[in-house]
């Protein structure tokens, strides 16, 4: 018949029977190191206090981190694994606690395992809201941990939330930071908690951005269940989601994605101009109203390609022409966007580029002439900007030999854009 | 943006950035103070996890989804009519302690569609950083998008705020970002990536002078590249990934199965890649950076892609039966992680063990390893049978059996 000792759930207290155990020489299959003292039944000899003896057992220093962590698990067997080590070490197998393999040390990694497992969590699911204690603000959370793992987590917190007063509880114990020092308390039920504390505002806001961080079109709720177990749900405002998220994710999931705003599917795979301009006329993509606008001119190769944000903007450019001394008949001008009205918006450019990538595929121009920004993000992309305004970009995409950007014609700019213009016309006929 | 009520705009900037999928939050160590908010631990915490299967780490948000670019396979291209909106740094800076304070998250990852210019755009970004750090003494992490394109001195002073910097490659080949990324470009997007690796470089030497010495990005940069949206295969896209490893240092290159959108046009496929790619993709890559593997035995040229039915490990070890069983009594650490089921913690593990006992097969399966796969391909100090398995035909099928596939979601964690 074993002796039971009652150790209760400190390891000081362990600390103490093991060393008196050891002292006595009695082996660990000869005893049962308990948290409580049994009731009823038949047993040996029961202790629950045992006299003070000479520290004949030691403990390797490389573990003792490990140990203290096993030690708040909530195993009853842990302080018997822990004594059956402690004694095999002393007895004939100093190394024992280097041999992972060994089924005593895996017993014992496993606890440690899930302590520290429990405290990973604590520190995840933890979720403080205003409370008022003592007359104070507070920072309260409720958490319902595993283990009684509180002493090992409040060093984490006091290091991270340092500036603010909290108060952390737990099943077993509580602990308040005032900003200078801890004072640990009674835990709560999570009843009590429920009654206590209250959640506050600003859950909302992180409900929302929880709902919609996730992707509805791979779900994946095994992964999530094993990561954030149930048990934790409770205290998880987001949690309170999670069945509302599963039954619309398929409806979210088919609307997810963007209509496509652009004329890609549009443009024909005939590509003479005329084909071209039939179809663009009929297109709405960007849901720009306004008159429709493509030259009638030229179905042929061409040499400079002068590209207008949108058709508003040509008188002005004819004015410009005019003074650089070109014949309407040497300059095949377009637009960025094929319908006019307001100032074209980049998605409207974006929307409407296939068309003028096929007309400039169709025309094949030697250069081109953007004018104003908006003209030039439509061939250039981001690379046009305020600073490209003047500079040639070299076979910048397409046929082309080269893109020239300069100011747009109503930018008041007009002493810089002739002079662009003219050198552009060089540069085409030459 | 002012009608726009917040939380409105909350649910649209933070639909707009779930495409990135890194969430980490490692990597890095700040200790907290006794004024300012919060501290940076060097292993990341997930602070909940999404019905998909990922974890929630930090407040990953678009400081704005208008966007100048038309990259086809982003939902947030100028031609996509999604719902636009914009927050003001200080609204990011509010959200980012408000959700910290209450133990939400680890920090914030910022990203930003390209308005104006990318120097614009990531001037944006570092107000916030900066915001956040000088004048709320926020001590969490930050990880900052580094839009290619940005000045040099933008991305130096994003690295002194932030955490992490990264600079998404987007696809896996030159050939691929032209076709459906006009506007962006390989040597663009690798000059920021050295450019961040570069002053990553000096801080740390300057760090080894002066522990007083700035930081630059303590948690690294990384990378993400889209999965599926070109025929590129296994072997083109873990070629380019260990390329950017090996030349800018990068701590993690992340990959994204592409999710097609309808009226796509005709250069984008019509259906995603299987969501297990992506999974066995990470696990090539692990083998490139933690167990020894080269790329050219991963994905050798006989066999571009990667095994969808069995992780690349074991797919190798299918091929090259002529190194196994190994002895775990005696057999080098190199070649350990080379056994199939074993893992790098287990590896370790059985290294202490041997030089106190000899490893028998149930050692083996206390240590809980995968043991299905293992037996056939270890020497153990008592006798194992299954190696005689190596031998036949069917090791596939034998090593399999009983294996579901699991259609994993790649395990994006904070650590």
């Amino acid at each position: 018949m074993s002796r039971v000792v009652v150790v209760g759930d400190e390891l000081a207290r362990f600390r103490r029977a093991a060393r008196w155990l050891a002292h006595e020489g009695l082996a660990p299959e000869g005893v049962d190191l308990v948290d409580d003292a049994p009731t009823g039944g038949l047993f040996g000899a029961v202790m629950r206090e045992v006299p003070d003896a000479p520290a004949t057992l030691s403990v390797p220093r490389a573990h003792v981190d490990t140990i203290e962590r096993a030690a708040c698990h909530r195993d009853p067997q842990r302080w018997n694994v822990l004594y059956r080590l402690l004694w095999r070490r002393a007895h004939g197998e100093p190394d024992v606690f280097d041999v992972p393999t060994d089924p005593d040390v895996r017993a014992l990694s496993a606890l440690d395992a899930a302590v520290r497992r429990d405290l990973h969590k604590m520190k995840a699911f933890v979720r403080f809201a205003p409370h008022t204690l003592d007359g104070e603000e507070t920072w309260a959370a409720w958490h319902g941990s595993e283990h009684r793992i509180l002493r090992l987590a409040t060093p984490f917190f006091v290091d991270r939330f340092g500036s603010m007063r909290w108060w952390l509880l737990t099943p077993w114990d509580g602990a308040v930071w005032d900003r200078t020092a801890l004072t640990f308390g009674p835990g709560m039920t999570r009843r009590e908690a429920q009654q206590t504390l209250t959640r506050d505002a600003l859950d909302e806001l992180w409900k929302s951005y929880y709902a919609h961080i996730f992707n509805p079109a791979r779900l994946h709720v095994r992964a999530m269940h094993r990561e954030m177990p149930r048990k934790h749900w409770a205290t998880l405002p987001e949690a309170a989601l999670i069945t509302d998220l599963l039954l619309q994710s398929p409806a979210r999931a088919a609307a997810m994605t963007p209509r496509d705003r652009s004329a890609r599917s549009l443009v024909p795979t005939d590509r003479r101009l005329p084909v071209l301009r039939d179809a663009a006329r009929a297109c709405d993509v960007c849901g720009r109203c306004g008159v429709f606008a493509w030259p009638e001119a030229s179905n042929g190769e061409v040499a400079l390609a002068v590209l207008l944000e949108r058709p508003e903007v040509l008188p002005a450019f004819e004015a410009l022409r005019a003074r650089a001394g070109l014949d309407a008949s040497e300059v095949y001008v377009t637009f960025a966007v094929k319908h006019g009205g307001a100032r074209a918006r980049a998605a409207e450019v974006a929307a409407c580029r296939p068309w003028l990538d096929a007309e400039f595929e169709a025309l094949r121009p030697r250069v081109v002439l953007a004018m104003g920004v908006t003209a030039g993000r439509a061939v250039l992309g981001p690379l046009a900007g305020e600073r490209a305004m003047g500079a040639v970009f070299e076979q910048a995409g397409g046929a082309r030999e080269a893109v020239f950007a300069t100011w747009a014609p109503d930018a008041g700019r007009d002493d810089d854009a002739v002079e662009h213009l003219r050198a552009a016309w060089f540069r085409a006929t030459r | 943006m002012g009608d726009v009520p917040l939380r409105r705009r909350l649910e649209i900037l933070a639909d707009a950035a779930r495409y990135d999928a890194s969430c980490a939050s490692s990597g890095a160590q700040r200790r907290g103070t006794r004024e300012g908010l919060g501290n940076t631990t060097r292993i990341g915490i997930c602070h909940s996890y999404t019905p998909d299967g990922r974890c929630v780490s930090l407040l990953k948000l678009l400081l704005t989804n208008h966007c100048i670019y038309d990259c086809q396979y982003c939902v947030n291209r100028v031609t996509s009519d999604v719902e636009r909106a914009s927050f003001t740094a200080a609204e990011v800076a509010w959200l980012t302690t408000e959700f910290y304070r209450r133990n939400y998250i680890e920090g914030l990852f910022l990203s930003s569609g390209v308005v104006r210019s990318a120097d614009h755009t990531m001037e944006q970004l570092v107000a916030v950083a900066r915001a956040l750090r000088t004048e709320h003494q926020f001590r969490g992490y930050i990880h900052l998008k580094a839009v290619p394109g940005a000045s040099p001195e933008m991305l130096a002073e994003a690295g002194r705020w932030a955490d992490r910097l990264s600079a998404n490659i987007e696809l896996p080949t030159a050939t691929d970002l032209a076709r459906l990324a006009p506007g962006k470009t390989f040597p663009v997007i690798e000059s920021a990536m050295r450019e961040i690796a570069t002053r990553r470089e000096e801080a740390v030497e300057a760090q080894r002078e002066s522990r007083r010495a700035p930081v630059f990005a303590p948690a690294g940069q990384s990378t993400q590249m889209i999965v599926g949206a070109t025929p590129a295969s296994d072997a083109v896209i873990l070629q380019t990934a260990a390329r950017l490893y090996t030349t800018h240092g990068l701590r993690r290159v992340y990959y994204s199965a592409y999710s097609p959108t309808p009226h796509a046009d005709a250069r984008l496929p019509p259906e995603p890649p299987p969501l297990v790619r992506e999974h066995r993709l990470y696990q090539g890559d692990w083998l490139f950076r933690s167990y020894g593997f080269s790329i050219d035995e991963i994905v050798p040229p006989e066999a571009p892609q990667l095994d969808l039915e069995v992780d690349p490990k074991l797919a190798w070890a299918l091929r090259n039966r002529q190194h196994f069983p190994v002895d775990v009594n005696r057999a080098p650490r190199e070649m350990l992680l080379r056994v199939p089921g074993l893992g790098v913690r287990n590896v370790q593990r059985i290294l202490q063990a041997r030089r106190h006992r000899a490893i028998t097969l149930a050692d083996l399966a206390r240590l809980r390893c995968a043991m299905e796969r293992v037996r056939p391909f270890v020497l153990t100090e008592d006798h194992n049978p299954a190696t005689r398995a190596l031998d036949r035909v069917d090791l596939r099928a034998r090593v399999t059996r009983g294996v579901q596939l699991d259609l994993f979601a790649p395990r994006v964690t904070a650590t």
